[in-house]
């Protein structure tokens, strides 16, 4: 008995027809009623806080992955032929985007690893396959599903050898503590301007609250731009936008980053032109990171 | 300065600001989801959480970016498009059906205007002083966003109009800002970035209690790591949400629990929101209002979520301040004048020596700060929540442990 409500609205019926609309080979061994089981799984999942109703539970199902969906299904109960499809299939892809995602030695490394957990640890004879596969919901086709635990198992790896902290990272004693903005700026020399330490935390303190205020999507354009250093057509295919749209977009928000930040150092905290071009000027100085000229330099 | 070098003057901290993890109330998601959001087959709301969750989770982008690399030249036989698409095909067919209805209406009126025209014509010597009422054309709603429908692979595509931010109300007109030419690596170049980002750690926060649970697609805890530093599959969701994002998508259906989720999440006003409020005097009240009073003069701060609002002899600031914090502000003091200083979660302090500017200072510990005690704008004494103590005297430059 399904728990979640819209689990509810799977019926044997539905899964019937998907799984025959599906097309699933007969020799993967995914029944009627196993292929509904993971309809539910899916629907549950997507609809654990709301209550739709049959038809929006239906499209939704109609959405998924089907055949992806039993095929991944069939692997992670160990069906042979199954398995052999997989092979065939996803093999050479799997070690291909491992290659792509963390270079040649160490993509290699990561897909026969990957290889190896998708099998699924089998401790002894009577031990319980436990396969990744049984986490694919079908909501996105299996490749991109294989890709995206490739690189998030090459991101734990980074995070789990890296042995020294970012200098972007604020310095913290306790890892598991979440990162503050850093406010206070280095110790002043005696030739500096005594107020250029607060010149700095003031403008980064605002800047810190103009982005926060941003639309999700508009940082997380800057972030890839700024921070991860995706071209803008990575950018673009992650977020379905063309490149020019990405550009376009950029451009705005910096203009308007910089016109409100700009507002907030003159209206709210009434700093005079000559105070505002102390803080660029410090900022500058502070923090010479000349997007332009960094990306020159990385060009062959 | 030209507008080529504000930008410049810019870069370096906003990329510092980027750079830096922000706790999200809500869980990283897992692959399933990344792999949805890549193919863009998340609904429009799930889409715009993951979009606030994203932005500020530097190991979520570089998950993505990975997989959009991965997913370069993937091979056409594994690029099978499933037998249909969660709400995008029938959103195609309503739109072609709205602009098929649409152009029918203004067939009709074009042809209706022709022939009350004709007959006023006709009846001109009746009734010449009086107007011809002739019909508006019909205003047709805008077809629904498309921000999220499908495009085909290579065409051009613009998102739906996103509300911009608010820009300034100055009497002066802003300078214009010159478009300054993006990087040659950005149009036409691809470049295969070598490896994922090496900005900060991803740090998960713990959702406070009070937060709403209700996160689609995140409730199940179903996480095995067969080795070390496998993937981690699924998260255990513990529920929580981000503030939505200023940009509205389509309203979700079906949803009495999901618009009581929307409800807390903008109740919370994380950081996404809160510095917008700082141009108005309405401000969202953090759970619990902390009021700071300044002894011997009328100067009182009332802590709301990432801000503070002064006010003098009752009457409150126009505008109120932001605090350089995300942590929620558990207690305060003030030693007199315009001095206060506040304390709260993961070891935060902040302090303003005018009233208004509030800057933070070092910390003691990294645990839980639940009270203080400010003797002048330089001297204070802090306990955290497993009760420690830490004194300074430098205005939060150093601190030392009492116990």
């Amino acid at each position: 008995m399904p728990s979640s409500p819209a689990a509810h609205f799977i019926t044997s019926a539905l899964a019937d027809r998907l799984l025959r609309k599906a097309d699933v080979p007969s020799a993967w061994g995914v029944t009627a009623a196993q292929f509904q089981s993971l309809l539910e799984r899916s629907a549950a999942q997507r609809f654990s806080s709301v209550s739709p109703d049959a038809r929006t539970v239906e499209t939704f199902a109609e959405s998924l992955h089907c055949k992806d969906l039993a095929l991944a299904s069939a692997c992670a109960a160990g069906n042979s032929a199954a398995w052999d499809f997989f092979v065939n299939n996803y093999r050479a892809e799997l070690y291909r985007a491992a290659r792509a995602v963390a270079g040649n030695s160490a993509g290699r490394e990561i897909a026969d690893s990957m290889y190896a957990d998708l099998y699924g640890l089998r401790g002894s004879p009577t031990a319980e396959r436990k396969s990744p596969f049984e986490y694919f919901l079908g909501r996105s086709k299996l490749s991109t599903w294989l890709h995206a635990v490739l690189s998030r198992k090459h991101v734990d790896e980074i995070r789990r050898t890296r042995k020294t902290e970012s200098l972007d990272d604020p310095p913290h004693g306790d890892s598991s503590s979440p990162p503050r903005i850093e406010i206070a700026a280095q110790p002043l020399s005696a030739d500096q301007d005594p107020d250029r330490e607060r010149y700095l935390a003031l403008l980064q303190s605002v800047l810190a609250g103009v982005l926060a205020a941003l639309p999700g999507r508009d940082r997380l354009r800057l972030a890839y731009y700024y921070v991860d250093d995706l071209t803008l057509a990575q950018i673009g295919k992650i977020l379905g936008e063309h490149e020019a749209t990405v550009s376009r977009k950029i451009e705005r928000t910096r203009g308007e980053v910089r016109e409100q930040v700009d507002f907030v150092l003159r209206e709210q905290k009434k700093l005079s032109d000559a105070q505002r071009g102390l803080c660029y000027e410090y900022a500058r100085e502070e923090w010479p990171f000349d997007l332009t000229a960094a990306l020159a330099a990385k060009q062959p | 300065m030209s507008a080529q070098e504000n930008h410049i003057s810019l870069d370096g901290p906003m990329r510092r600001v980027l750079a830096t993890g922000v706790p999200s109330a809500e869980p990283c998601p897992p692959p399933d989801i990344f792999a949805a959001y890549y193919e863009h087959s998340l609904d429009p709301e799930e889409t715009e959480r993951y979009d606030v969750h994203f932005a500020l989770c530097p190991s979520c982008r570089a998950i993505l970016a990975g997989v959009a690399r991965a997913s370069q030249n993937t091979p056409q036989a594994l690029d099978v498009k499933p037998d249909s698409r969660w709400n995008w095909k029938s959103m195609q067919l309503w739109l072609a059906t709205a602009a098929a209805g649409v152009a029918a209406v203004l067939i009709i009126v074009v042809l209706y205007q022709r022939s009350t025209s004709n007959s006023s014509t006709h009846h001109a010597e009746v009734a010449m002083s009086r107007a011809v009422a002739t019909p508006e054309p019909a205003k047709s709603a805008p077809p629904p966003s498309a921000a999220y429908a499908p495009a085909p692979p290579d065409a051009p595509r613009d998102e739906t109009k996103i509300p911009s931010l608010p820009l300034t109300k100055s009497a002066r007109s802003p300078q214009p800002v010159a478009p300054t030419q993006l990087p040659a690596r950005d149009l036409g170049a691809r470049e295969n970035a070598s490896s994922a980002s090496d900005s900060s750690d991803r740090k998960r926060a713990v959702p406070p209690a009070d937060q709403s649970k209700g996160v689609n697609g995140l409730r199940d805890a179903n996480v095995t790591a067969s080795t070390e530093g496998a993937a981690t599959l699924s998260e255990s969701a513990a529920g929580g949400a981000l503030a939505p994002s200023a940009r509205s998508a389509q309203p979700p259906a079906n949803n009495n629990q999901s618009a009581a989720n929307n409800r807390a999440m903008r109740a919370q006003a994380g950081a996404a929101s809160s510095f917008a409020k700082v141009m108005k005097p309405k401000a969202q009240a953090q759970a619990k209002d902390l009021v700071v009073s300044s002894p011997g003069s009328k100067i009182t701060w009332t802590v709301h979520t990432n801000h503070v609002q002064y006010a003098e002899n009752g009457q409150p600031a126009a505008v109120q301040d932001f605090i350089p914090t995300n942590s929620p502000i558990a207690a305060g003091s003030s030693p007199g004048g315009n001095v206060c200083w506040l304390v709260g979660a993961d070891g935060s302090v902040v302090r303003t020596t005018d009233g208004r500017l509030w800057l933070g200072t070092n910390s003691p510990t990294n645990s839980d700060l639940t009270a203080i005690k400010a003797t002048s704008a330089r001297a204070a004494t802090v306990t955290s929540a497993d009760g420690h103590t830490y004194v300074t005297a430098d205005g939060g430059q150093t601190w030392k442990a009492q116990n």
